[in-house]
């Protein structure tokens, strides 16, 4: 065999394994990826999941105190209204008596209303629409907010789960307007587009852009708001901010449908 | 002059238009230096002036601007980047001007060729070991350093025996350089091109 033909075979053998660097590159490429991508979903599986345990330990602390609250408390500052009930008819009409009546009144409702935000009675036995009228009118009694609600029971159900953290979230969206917005008025409308139902949320308040809301997500504190970034990633909700005019801050729970 | 010839001459050209949003980068230098010191061995060639000179400066431009396109891929240590750079231009200086001033020096670029196949294989190395996740297909590097590998590997052999077959079998190195090398030249520079189109503009 001359040398020619050696190096037209040397340069074909070099080739060949040239390519075959090159697909092996390629192919081990592949298989890091997919592994990587693997890892990736366990890890977010392994968060969610950590995720969902804090959020139901939460709520059990929640049911906990909202039971101890309606149970004790309540059922002591009842007692108590009793008491002063008789002896205000053994005494006669006394100033100080009906004084202290009015303020154990006013002291029971605001514990029934601190346990129901803290474990709305009405979630599970009337499903998430009526609670938020019946949340509306709690805020409504006090907290110096007016709400209105349009909800009708006959859209379609979530799952409880989602109906608890949607529940929670726009709780916690009013809380943040009765605190920072200045706002007074509050109208929550929910309607299906599609495949996804949709909380509206307007207030005549000052409202954050997404930009602030993803910026408060990073800092120190704003534990409401990471709260709320969590159960909407529980239940794979978005939100979005809008400024209809000076005077109309909307923000929107987008909630994929699910099957109840 | 055929056509593959005369697409030789031009496919610097690819690098050039294709890699244009990355101009006055290295690879763009380079491909200037390719179209520049091609044609002017053409040109030399035609007018029947001494030309294969040409081809020993664009040897030597070639391994400076090749190593220093690797140099922050795969060199982590400078001292060693300076220490191959400067042997490997030394000895192909000193080697050309011993052994083969006026014709192409075939045996030096070969030991190039041969660095430029280490260069990338240490850039496909690099590639498999980065943290973050890298689709090959939409890597600009993986890209060119495919074509040098290809381009490094195809010459290696072909420059290696080029003295040999020049004095042997000349009609031989007349036909493979005429079709192989000139088609691996076309193939390397239009690959570069696409590699650079792919580049991120900082």
């Amino acid at each position: 065999m001359s040398l020619t033909s050696l190096i037209i075979i040397g340069i074909t053998v070099i080739l060949l394994l040239a390519f075959s660097v090159i697909g092996f590159v390629v192919l081990y490429q592949r298989r890091v990826i997919r592994h990587q991508l693997e890892l990736k979903t366990l890890n977010e599986q392994k968060q969610l999941a950590l995720l969902e345990a804090s959020l139901q330990s939460e709520e059990e602390e929640r049911r906990r105190i909202a039971s101890e609250l309606h149970d004790d408390v309540g059922a002591s500052l009842s007692s108590i209204r009793l008491f002063l009930h008789k002896a205000d008819e053994q005494s006669g009409s006394s100033a100080i008596i009906q004084q202290s009546k009015d303020l154990i009144d006013d002291t029971i409702k605001k514990v029934r209303d601190i346990s129901h935000k803290l474990q709305p009675a009405t979630l599970q036995m009337l499903g998430l629409y009526s609670s938020l009228h019946a949340l509306a009118e709690i805020y409504n009694r006090a907290d110096g907010i007016k709400m209105s609600v349009q909800a009708d029971n006959s859209l379609t159900r979530l799952a409880p789960n989602t109906e608890l953290h949607i529940y929670r979230i726009i709780q916690e969206l009013i809380n943040n307007i009765i605190k920072h917005s200045g706002g007074k008025k509050v109208s929550l409308a929910v309607f299906q587009s599609g495949d996804k139902m949709q909380f509206s949320l307007v207030h005549d308040g000052t409202g954050i852009a997404k930009e602030d809301y993803n910026v408060f997500l990073t800092k120190k504190g704003a534990i409401g708001l990471k709260n709320i970034e969590n159960r909407l990633k529980f239940i794979h909700a978005a939100i979005e901010f809008e400024k209809r005019n000076p005077t109309e801050f909307n923000t929107t729970i987008i909630v994929p449908l699910h099957e109840k | 002059m055929t056509f593959i010839y005369l697409l030789a001459l031009l496919s610097p050209l690819f690098v050039i238009l294709l890699g244009f949003k990355q101009r006055f980068t290295l690879l763009w230098w380079y491909a200037i230096a390719g179209l520049i010191i091609d044609n002017l061995g053409h040109f030399l060639k035609s007018a029947k002036i001494e030309h294969h000179w040409a081809g020993n400066i664009f040897l030597l431009a070639e391994c400076i601007l090749v190593s220093f396109y690797y140099r922050k891929i795969i060199f982590r240590n400078q001292i060693i980047f300076w220490i191959v750079v400067l042997s490997t231009t030394l000895f192909f200086i000193t080697h050309t001007i011993y052994y083969s001033m006026r014709d192409m020096n075939m045996q030096a670029a070969s030991l190039l060729y041969l660095i430029y196949m280490g260069f990338g294989i240490a850039g496909f190395y690099k590639l498999l070991h980065q943290p973050e996740i890298i689709y090959l297909g939409k890597s600009s590097f993986f890209i060119i350093n495919a074509a040098f590998f290809i381009y490094a590997s195809a010459n290696f052999l072909l420059y290696l025996f080029g003295t040999y077959l020049r004095k042997n079998d000349f009609e031989f190195l007349v036909s493979i350089w005429g079709s192989f090398f000139m088609t691996i030249n076309i193939l390397h520079y239009f690959v570069i091109g696409i590699g650079l189109s792919k580049t991120k503009t900082k």
